[in-house]
């Protein structure tokens, strides 16, 4: 496929299942493992005891794996638009992707697991809410910023297609 | 259960998002939270936790579909 033809779609969708594959990983090795909070059925089975946190652990664990399989999908959706050359290898498109993933994740994620089902929340306790609001921010966030580099990275190649047409 | 995860992912796709912010006090969500706590199972409970997964998945791929020509390739 010859050079002007390329999309980036492939990119971007590459870009978002790599941002929500590591975006998963900070979540699970910070807060999971690292604080202690956010575990996956903390408000069903608070882990309070050996068993409870067993079975937590379990579900993070999970968690991981499906995190694991984003990454890996994400890889392979990449490394096959680079072998067939049907990619577009933009670096604001890509970060940009990656960030809109992360951030995508994290907002739905805290609305369906934390304000829809209540199966846990980030920080269970006193403050939980405030802490739950500050992960939605945090998702729009960071989509935000993916938003405003996806839009950099068609501009800038905008700008080229023109430069090199004239 | 496959219902109610199907209903909710509708929810949230079919409908602005704060709708579904303001749904936890709607009576999916409430029938959501009284069947985990009921009898949770490990496939359910899967079930649920793929579900945010999911709906970046069906973002990932709408992209993947519909993204733009790109122009010259290499940029930044």
């Amino acid at each position: 496929m010859g050079r002007d033809n390329r999309k980036d779609g492939g990119l971007i969708a590459a870009g978002i299942l790599l941002g929500v594959g590591l975006g998963g990983f900070v979540d699970g090795i910070v807060f999971h493992q690292i604080l202690q909070w956010h575990n996956m059925l903390s408000s069903i089975l608070p882990p309070t005891n050996l068993r409870d946190m067993k079975i937590n652990m379990f579900f993070d664990g999970l968690f991981h794996a499906v995190a694991w399989l984003t990454t890996v999908i994400g890889l392979a959706v990449l490394w096959r638009g680079i072998k067939k050359d049907t990619i577009s290898r933009s670096t604001p498109t890509f970060v940009g992707a990656m960030s809109l993933g992360w951030g995508l994740f994290n907002f739905v994620e805290g609305l369906i697991d934390h304000q829809l089902f209540g199966l846990h929340h980030v920080r269970p306790g006193a403050h939980e809410l405030l802490w739950d609001i500050g992960f939605l921010a945090s998702g729009l966030l960071l989509g935000g910023l993916g938003g405003a580099l996806l839009r950099k990275g068609r501009a800038l190649s905008t700008s080229r297609t023109q430069r090199s047409s004239t | 259960m496959p219902a109610t995860v199907a209903l909710v992912l509708a929810c949230l796709l079919g409908a602005h998002p704060a709708l579904a912010l303001a749904c936890p006090d709607c009576a999916l969500a409430r029938r959501t939270r009284a069947f985990l706590r009921e009898d949770p199972n490990t496939w359910d409970h899967l079930a649920l936790l793929l579900l945010p997964f999911l709906v970046v998945w069906l973002v990932a791929f709408v992209w993947h579909k519909r993204g733009r020509t790109a122009g010259t390739g290499k940029d930044g």
